[in-house]
């Protein structure tokens, strides 16, 4: 298919040329689109799904009342996308879970909402370290976006911060820790690790006019009253008051459009409903699909010019796809066995985080770090660790419930190094349902991974030791599955040499200057932490390049 | 909202006999036939038995089963299979699947099913939450610093 100006003639082409288009309208298209917005750009906004409306969803369903709402035929928002619809491909051998949402808002609207700042152990790791590439900015660059975001969004945490988990002046107050947290944090300080207040998107007091969190832990279902970060009631919705955004509806795009100049000039879309091409023009591109869609419109956006993917010259989009690995590790805090079942909702994930440390005291024999959450402590419904427990019958009966208010979870996540290996790619694929070439994941960690491993491992039986808890059997090594972090970075990162980066420290492109990547997909590591706010810092910096260059007259 | 389910033992007794006291199921099955839904009322009950509080038949895990067999028929399937191996006595059969593909299969799915109803999660472990709560005061015990 061509991927020039030149369309089909039965192609549905619209004549007007657009100030901005942006791609997605998660964390990063969000942020863009209300940036843009608000400093007088008018912005078309193309997302391959529609609202989630907030009436709808199952906040207060209970489990049971979800089976008899089931039986009625009703169904709760579906966020998440159907691999039927939309297939990708992943290796046998090492699979590659991905985890999609399409539609206003995209993966915020369930999102755990740990907003944790980079500090310059992150961006200056790889320098140091010599894997692979530096990263282009340092924490000082980042630093104010940062406290706007925090002002913005509203996230709460602690001042407890460390040199791996800058501070903050803006957060909002800190939830108190359920029981089983205060056991995990006299463990570890016993085991001579800190563990400090978490930091989450949450609004544990009323913040620019939206409602504070009532505690009732169903943020994963969707928040009723908006009282955490999503991108479509705390972004979009405010720049459309602006009367300069427009959103279109169920837009798959598929490609970027290049003219005769070697600039992005437009993309091509499917209708999802209907099915129907259409091409849409704009004078500057930004991509926000998330990271594996992002990257695959960049590389199916084929042309003489650029034969493996727009502002591809220098092969590094689709390469170093990288996020975390994590595992679990389940105990029980003995004070708390047999006890009552507390209500220990809270703002829904855990109250505390375990920052990194490795980059103190011996130097390791792995590069890296890792650092640890800990949700579900507590009385907390969904008792899959039952499943783990010996026997049945009465005696059983009685044994979970006097467990249920005593979980201790523990959920580590160690960076995993970028590995060229690592990919996405659409070469040789098939075709989806408009005969756009789906995605394939390769991905495997390897010995720094393994290495690494060993001592996260370590860590959290030292604490649960502490603890005197009684354990669920583990496997020393083991990993939840490849994806599940769902922390996709890596696939067309920034640096400051063209030839190893495909874009610059304010995400646009080094090959072509109309076109910017704002997602996590520019990320240069993954780093252990999760990537939201980083994300949402990066898109309002480099929104805000956007709008001067484009006063400057430069793009 | 209004809670049915009440915290103190005897009123939980009261509630228990009023449960017993209800056909096992009102619908036929979706699924499995009535003599197989009959024998995985009886498999889910070795599971996890009535006590104090409702056992998992009383909560009607065998039908949420058989609703997920309708769902998926392999998973009916597959069900219909360890039905066929563990008849007769059900604490008899359980014992002797204990250890086998079928033992994990009946337990887990009997967790999953019965931790999630009223009398699963509400009388059985006390959890009464996902409600909105004014202010969160976390721990306050000084012997859990
Ligand atoms: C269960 C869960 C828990 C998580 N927990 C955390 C956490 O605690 N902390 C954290 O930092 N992060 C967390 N994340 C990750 C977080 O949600 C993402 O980092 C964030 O949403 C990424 O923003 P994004 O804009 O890149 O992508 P998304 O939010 O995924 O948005 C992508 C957008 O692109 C659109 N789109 C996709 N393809 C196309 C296409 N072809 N054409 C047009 N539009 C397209 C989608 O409709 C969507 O609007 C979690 C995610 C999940 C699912
Ligand atoms: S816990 Fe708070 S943020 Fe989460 S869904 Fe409930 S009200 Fe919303």
């Amino acid at each position: 298919m061509s991927t020039g100006s030149q369309a089909a003639p039965n192609v549905q082409r619209s004549a007007e040329v657009h100030e901005v288009i942006v791609i997605g309208s998660g964390a990063a298209g969000g942020m863009a689109a209300w940036n843009l917005t608000r400093q007088g750009v008018n912005v078309l906004m193309l997302d391959a799904g529609t609202r989630f409306r907030r009436t709808q969803f199952w906040s207060h369903v209970k489990p049971w009342e979800a089976r008899e709402k089931a039986a009625l035929g009703q169904r709760p928002p579906q966020f998440y996308v159907d691999t039927k619809e939309q297939p990708y491909l992943t290796d046998e051998k090492n699979p590659f879970e991905l985890v999609r949402v399409w539609g206003r808002g995209g993966k915020t609207n369930v999102w755990g909402r740990v907003s944790l700042r980079y500090s310059d152990v992150d961006f200056e790791g790889p320098a140091k370290d010599g894997w692979e590439i530096p990263w282009p900015i340092r924490y000082k660059d980042i630093a104010p976006y940062y406290d706007r975001v925090e002002q913005l969004i509203g996230v709460c945490g602690g001042d407890d911060d460390q040199d791996s988990l800058p501070g903050s002046k803006y957060h909002l107050p800190a939830p108190a820790p359920r029981c089983g947290e205060r056991m995990i944090m006299r463990a570890a300080k016993q085991a001579g690790v800190s563990v400090v207040a978490g930091r989450r998107a949450v609004l544990t007091k009323e913040h620019n006019g939206r409602p504070k969190c009532h505690f009732c832990g169903a943020c994963g279902k969707g928040c009723d009253i908006g009282a955490f970060f999503n991108s479509s009631d705390y972004l979009i919705e405010p720049a459309f008051k602006t009367g300069r955004l427009k959103v279109l509806d169920n837009a798959v795009v598929a490609r970027v459009l290049v003219g005769d100049d070697g600039l992005a000039n437009g993309v091509q879309y499917f209708d999802r409903t209907t099915r129907e091409e259409r091409r849409i023009y704009a004078k500057r591109v930004i991509v926000a699909a998330s990271c594996i869609d992002s990257t695959r419109i960049l590389l199916n956006s084929q042309s003489a010019r650029y034969p493996n993917g727009i502002g591809n010259s220098s092969d590094v989009i689709g390469h170093y796809l990288t996020e975390q690995i994590r595992f679990h590790m389940y105990g029980f805090a003995p004070e708390l066995i047999g006890t009552k079942a507390q209500n220990d909702d809270g703002i829904g994930g855990e109250h505390i985080y375990l920052p990194r440390y490795n980059h103190r005291g011996a130097k390791r024999d792995y590069l890296r770090g890792f650092g640890s959450q800990f949700w579900n402590t507590g009385a907390q419904p969904g008792l899959f660790w039952a499943k783990q427990m010996p026997g049945y019958g009465a005696d059983f009966k009685k044994r979970v419930k006097d467990c249920f208010p005593a979980l201790m979870a523990m959920h580590p996540y160690g960076e995993v190094l970028p590995y060229r290996h690592n990919r996405v790619r659409v070469d040789g694929t098939p075709n989806d349902q408009y005969g756009v070439p789906i995605a394939k994941l390769e991905y495997r960690t390897g010995e720094n991974e393994q290495r690494m491993l060993k001592e996260m491992y370590d860590m959290a039986e030292s604490i649960f030791r502490a603890a005197k808890a009684e354990m669920l059997p583990f496997t020393r090594g083991a990993i939840d599955s490849y994806g599940s972090a769902i922390h996709e970075h890596g696939t067309c990162r920034m640096g400051d040499d063209p030839k190893r980066s495909a874009l610059n420290k304010f995400n646009q492109m080094h090959d072509v200057k109309n076109v910017f990547v704002m997602d996590g997909s520019s990320f240069t590591t993954a780093s252990e932490k999760n990537p939201t706010l980083t994300i949402l810092a990066l898109a309002w910096r480099a929104s805000d390049y956007l709008a001067a260059e484009m006063k400057r007259g430069n793009v | 909202m209004s809670d049915q389910f009440a915290s103190t033992r005897r009123e939980a007794l009261v509630i228990l006999a009023g449960a017993a006291a209800l056909p096992a199921q009102a619908a036929p099955p979706k699924f499995l036939t009535e003599a197989e839904l009959a024998q995985l009322a009886k498999l889910v009950d070795v599971i996890l038995p009535r006590t104090d509080t409702p056992g998992a038949a009383d909560a009607l895990a065998h039908v949420i089963i058989d609703e997920r067999c309708a769902a998926n028929a392999s998973l009916g399937a597959r069900w219909r299979e360890l039905l066929g191996r563990m008849s007769g006595d059900a604490e008899a059969a359980v014992k002797a699947a204990v250890d086998t593909p079928d033992f994990k299969l009946l337990k887990d799915a009997t967790i999953d099913a019965y931790y999630a109803t009223r009398e699963g999660l509400r009388q059985e472990l006390g959890w009464n939450a996902n409600t909105y709560l004014p202010e969160w005061k976390g721990c306050t015990h000084d012997e859990h610093r």
